[in-house]
């Protein structure tokens, strides 16, 4: 059930967020105010959201069964408008790539607008350590950022903070003015990125859809930080998992209202870029080169076990995080891993193993609400419980393991079954000594058992 | 190379449900219960409903001579000194043939398919561009690199004001994402549904995050011949 030490560090953030009152009502208040727009949202805007989310399942479905031919798809029709397609199995020829990309063009300082592959890539850690000034511009990745935390939920990063924590970060970190005003606060984070986007000479950002047809990326957002990270300096790496493939751009008539619907409750996210590649002949501006990373990275391993393959159908949208209790309880850092609550229990421990993360399935009444807010009908429920039964089979713990074998061996011998019959009655005797009172309502057990009673008369 | 091979080798190594089959499509009527009807002023209240909702600014003007005024007084209300422009036949229509404008003309940059040097860009305090077209069931913009002066332009400055003609006013995307498939001659597009926005901090909404503070649709009925 896990390697000891993620599995007690888990255990222990939980006991402290549990009990942490504050966290709790904070989280509660944030996500209540998400509800009461979602449920809105699908009702005035379609027809039938279980259809629509059927339509939608069905569309990613048929990706998974043809992805090895609509990445190739991609993979030419990209390269003909001008992007440079790389493929990364690991983390470590992601780096490596990375790391070639920064030596061709003498990258001195980065921009990134909100990237998850780029959370499994760490790749902030890997750029300092390289002495590339890296900074991120989404308001909530910024504040996580600053305050050397990672992201806490993976479409808002920074849910857990209150506006005086954040006022006390921007003072420690900007050395800003002390303000608990929302408006204030973006606004000395719009300062402080202004000329950031104009210096940097490297853009990172991810994808949230690759279009097999178009060869085109899309990146949904609400600040305009990843237009600025992708419009301003002359080079634009982007990070895309394997499975981000759509068939085609008709899909985002559909995709991009089912997202934003389901991530944050819009109808349209406010921008949503269509980026084939570097800037063409007749255009003002844009980056001279654009690299599309195609990241691996375990997803070809989840695409192996037929029991949890369609969670590569997941568009990233946190409805199943914000509607689990889990998750309401024990918080995103809990997890430590980039993505948390259910859909990050499902594929956590096959991207970076069964033996360490495996914990993860039990972290989960199984109560199915993951999986009835799932936009694209991942049974989330269903493939946790099958983690649990691999993180048994890979990983049990002793106690589980001697339980399970004793109970193996009583349940084989008659005269074991017999001893444990009769302590019960024992037991239950005793107690109506003691106390009248509570054996009162039970009925007396039978004088003999039906085992005695078949060895005499049976037959 | 061999990442490439070696991961869609293992792709193919996995059986597949059934045998290869049609790309399952959808009809857009069949999803959303919010599609106007296609006659212009259903079109045009839908959109303008939707966007001003979202804190966008629509204004309808009969002809480019009532735009130009709308802008000189949006302007000297705002206080714009300095602002940039696309050059278009109809942006030039607007900008040259008025004398309210003059002074904001004579300060302006006006953007081509000359590169844009950032710092232009970076002391606009408005910039004017066109669109695409005016998507009316979500209150949406759609532009291009090559149809609206790049990718700073309509992002880097403050306000953002375009200029759209009712004739471009669509129920839905996808006559849009059909034509625009299938030009190859643009990298850059994007589906701008009201003013940059958001709400990082505790859920509490607020515009101008990174993009424009303020997006403002000036929607002309008669543009006339340039159009």
């Amino acid at each position: 059930m896990g390697s000891a030490s993620e599995h007690s560090r888990f255990i222990g953030s939980s006991e402290v967020k549990a009990s942490d009152e504050t966290h709790r009502k904070r989280l509660l208040k944030v996500i209540a105010s998400y509800d009461s727009v979602v449920v809105n949202q699908k009702a005035s805007q379609f027809i039938d959201w279980q259809e629509a989310r059927g339509t939608a399942a069905e569309i990613k479905r048929y990706v998974l069964d043809h992805l090895p031919e609509l990445l190739e798809l991609f993979e030419q029709n990209a390269s003909n408008n001008g992007m440079q397609v790389l493929w990364a199995k690991d983390v470590a020829d992601a780096h490596r790539i990375v790391d070639q990309i920064i030596a061709r063009h003498g990258i001195r300082k980065v921009v990134k607008s909100k990237s998850m592959t780029s959370e499994e890539l760490e790749l902030n850690e890997f750029l300092e350590h390289k002495g590339i000034e890296t900074l991120e511009s989404d308001l909530g990745e910024l504040i996580v950022q600053l305050n050397g935390e990672k992201p806490y939920h993976i479409v808002t990063p920074a849910m857990h903070k209150s506006k005086e924590e954040i006022s006390e970060i921007f003072q420690r970190t900007l050395g800003c003015e002390p303000t608990t005003d929302a408006e204030e606060l973006t606004d000395i984070a719009r300062r402080h990125l202004r000329d950031v986007y104009i210096t940097a000479d490297l853009g990172i950002s991810g994808a949230n859809f690759l279009l097999a047809d178009d060869g085109a990326i899309l990146i949904l957002e609400n600040e305009g930080n990843a237009r600025l990270s992708t419009a301003c300096p002359r080079v634009h790496l982007s990070i895309a998992g394997i499975e981000k493939i759509l068939p085609s751009i008709n899909d985002l008539e559909l995709f991009l209202p089912l997202l934003s619907t389901s991530g944050t409750g819009q109808q349209m996210t406010a921008y949503n870029s269509i980026i084939r590649g570097p800037r063409q002949d007749g255009e003002a501006d844009g980056p001279e080169v654009m690299y599309l990373l195609l990241l691996d990275n375990g997803r070809s391993e989840i695409y192996r076990k037929p029991e949890v393959r369609d969670a590569l159908s997941c568009i990233r949208c946190g409805a199943c995080l914000n509607a689990c209790p889990v998750y309401k309880t024990v918080g995103g850092h809990t997890y430590n891993t980039p993505y948390s609550g259910p859909i990050g229990a499902v594929i956590t421990p096959h991207l970076k193993g069964m033996r360490d993360w495996g914990h993860l399935a039990f972290a989960s009444s199984l109560c199915g609400a993951c999986t009835d807010v799932c936009p694209v009908n991942i049974p989330l429920h269903h493939m946790l419980l099958t983690n649990r039964q691999e993180a048994n089979e890979t990983a049990p713990s002793l106690f589980w393991q001697t339980a399970l074998k004793g109970w193996a061996l009583a349940m084989k011998s008659r005269f074991v079954v017999d001893i444990g019959a009769r302590a019960v009655r024992v037991v239950l005797q005793a107690l109506g000594c003691v106390s009248p009172k509570l054996t009162a309502k039970l009925p007396q057990p039978a004088a003999r058992s039906f085992s005695s009673w078949w060895s005499r008369h049976g037959e | 190379m061999e990442s490439r091979q070696v991961i869609l080798d293992k792709l193919r190594a996995t059986r597949r449900r059934g045998e290869l089959r049609e790309r399952p499509r959808f009809v857009v009527e069949r999803v959303f219960a919010d599609i106007p009807a296609a006659d212009r002023e259903a079109l045009f209240e839908q959109f303008s409903r939707k966007l001003t909702a979202l804190k966008g600014e629509v204004h309808r003007v009969a002809t480019p001579q009532e735009a130009a005024q709308k802008i000189a007084l949006l302007a000297r209300e705002s206080g714009f000194v300095r602002c940039g422009r696309q050059r278009t036949a109809l942006l030039d229509r607007l900008f040259k043939g008025s004398l309210d404008l003059e002074s904001l003309e004579q300060q302006m940059t006006v953007v081509d398919e000359e590169t844009l040097a950032h710092t232009a860009v970076e002391g606009m305090q408005c910039a004017f561009t066109q669109a695409d077209a005016l998507i009316s069931r979500t209150g949406s913009i759609v532009l291009r690199a090559t149809t609206a002066g790049g990718r700073r332009l309509s992002v880097l400055p403050p306000v953002h004001c375009v200029v759209a003609t009712s004739a471009q006013l669509i129920a839905c995307l996808s006559s849009w994402l059909t034509a625009v498939h299938d030009d190859r001659s643009w990298s850059y597009g994007t589906i701008i549904t009201g003013p940059s926005r958001t709400a990082d901090i505790e859920r509490i909404l607020v515009l101008g995050a990174h993009g424009p503070k303020r997006l403002i649709v000036l929607v002309i009925d008669e543009p006339g011949d340039s159009h």
